[in-house]
């Protein structure tokens, strides 16, 4: 995964939102709510986040 | 100072409010608290938040370096301040483009100032300053909608030497001013700014956002220029009274209303909250929040994907590969996944411990 793009999770359990992720070069591991204001901002920016992976992680 | 003076002081802090509690509407005004970056310097290229509750601007081509420094007035009784130093000079700012640094203050936290009524009540700012550029420097103060706003000056009268301001504003009788949990009143110093924001009508509230004097100076333009604060403070009243020094405890809870963090003192600390397995590579955790937050968090932040535990009553105690928000939040919790490679078993209870000493969980979303 590129170090800086936002990648959407499977939903959770009980999740109404869906979560994206990202990982930083000094591994730093950031996530939100897709209505989070810095994600949004990425996205209005041009950026697409990548899909989710197809196995649920619960 | 005298003591006649500091009773005077006293009684003026006294008649406009109470100079017990929270006289000092700052939160962290002596920047003691810098739970995301522990002291180390961070780069700003863009704005974000630094040391607790101080957002830094920057939107140009410009480059400054933001770090909790020891450098302080002598004598004062601060031991820490925030300092910036330029890394790309920006000399010739575009009209849109802003330095600086701001607070955003909790409507709750100034709402006795009436801000909008016609009983507004005058607020004093105190703040040391230094800076390796002299000249006349910006203090603007605007509400949430960003369509009031007042523009005031002070000015650095000596290189790389410890001075106190003081200034004293009577709140804007119109606009809308938010007395909840949005912004209640911007408290923003420039350090470079476009045409814009700029204005010449200094001293009186205005319609529009302006945040910088036709006055005042460009900092970002030098490569290498200083700029150090600290002992800010905003209070009822039209005296500056002494800098209230809240003891660390509480000043670290009210910084914890807008950013929950947990920084590890060891490589063992478990995390409060309860949680369970929900098959064998992943886990949620509830974590429970040392205080109420201003609105749930949004996000997560962690130090490493592998520095965390998951602790399943002592028998196995997989290594985390990646840490994730997990939706479910209030103002006290907020739930999060955590995945590991093998080991776990569903239904299991677990506990979720920081095995790092540099391990840090920043919960995003709360600041305003």
């Amino acid at each position: 995964m590129s170090e800086t793009v936002w990648k959407l999770l499977p939903k959770a359990l009980g999740q109404q939102v869906d979560v994206v992720w990202r990982e930083w070069p000094d591994g730093r591991q950031e996530s939100c709510l897709v209505t989070a204001d810095e994600y949004l901002k990425w996205v209005e920016a041009g950026n697409t986040p990548l899909p989710a992976d197809e196995v649920s992680n619960g | 100072m005298s003591r006649s003076r500091k009773l005077s002081d006293f009684a003026s802090s006294y008649d406009s409010g109470s100079p017990f509690g929270m006289k000092n509407r700052i939160i962290n005004g002596a920047m003691v608290i810098d739970q995301r970056n522990a002291g180390a310097s961070v780069s700003i290229s863009a704005p974000a938040y630094t040391l607790d509750r101080m957002y830094s601007l920057a939107s140009g081509g410009g480059v400054y370096t933001v770090q909790q420094s020891s450098t302080v007035p002598s004598t004062t009784g601060f031991r820490t301040s925030a300092a910036y130093t330029v890394t790309t000079a920006d000399s010739s700012i575009a009209s849109g483009d802003y330095y600086g640094f701001d607070q955003r203050i909790e409507g709750y936290n100034v709402s006795d100032l009436n801000f909008g009524n016609s009983g507004a009540t005058p607020f004093t700012v105190s703040f040391w300053v230094r800076s390796s550029v002299t000249g006349t420097y910006s203090v603007a103060f605007f509400n949430s909608a960003a369509d009031r706003s007042y523009v005031t000056t002070y000015t650095i009268s000596a290189a790389n030497t410890w001075e106190q301001k003081t200034i004293t504003v009577t709140p804007d009788t119109g606009g809308t001013w938010l007395t909840t949990n949005g912004i209640g009143v911007v408290v923003r110093f420039s350090l470079g700014v476009g045409s814009t924001y700029t204005t010449s009508t200094l001293n009186a509230w205005q319609a529009g956002l302006y945040f910088n004097a036709n006055t005042a100076t460009n900092w970002i333009a030098t490569n290498g220029a200083t700029f150090y604060i600290t002992g800010v403070q905003l209070e009822a009243g039209s005296v500056a009274s002494p800098f209230e020094r809240r003891d660390y405890g509480r000043e670290l809870m009210m910084c914890q209303r807008y950013l929950p963090a947990f920084n590890s003192t060891n490589n063992s600390d478990r995390l409060p909250g309860s949680g369970i397995c929900a098959g064998t590579t992943q886990a949620y955790f509830t974590i429970v929040f040392p205080t109420t937050t201003r609105v749930p968090a949004t996000g997560v932040t962690v130090s490493s994907g592998s520095h965390f535990t998951v602790d399943v009553d002592g028998l196995v105690a997989p290594t985390s590969t990646s840490v994730s928000f997990s939706s479910l939040s209030s103002l006290n919790a907020a739930r999060i996944g955590v995945t590991v490679a093998s080991g776990l078993t569903l239904g299991q209870p677990m506990f979720l411990t920081i095995n790092n000493s540099s391990g840090r969980i920043l919960f995003t979303g709360c600041e305003l």
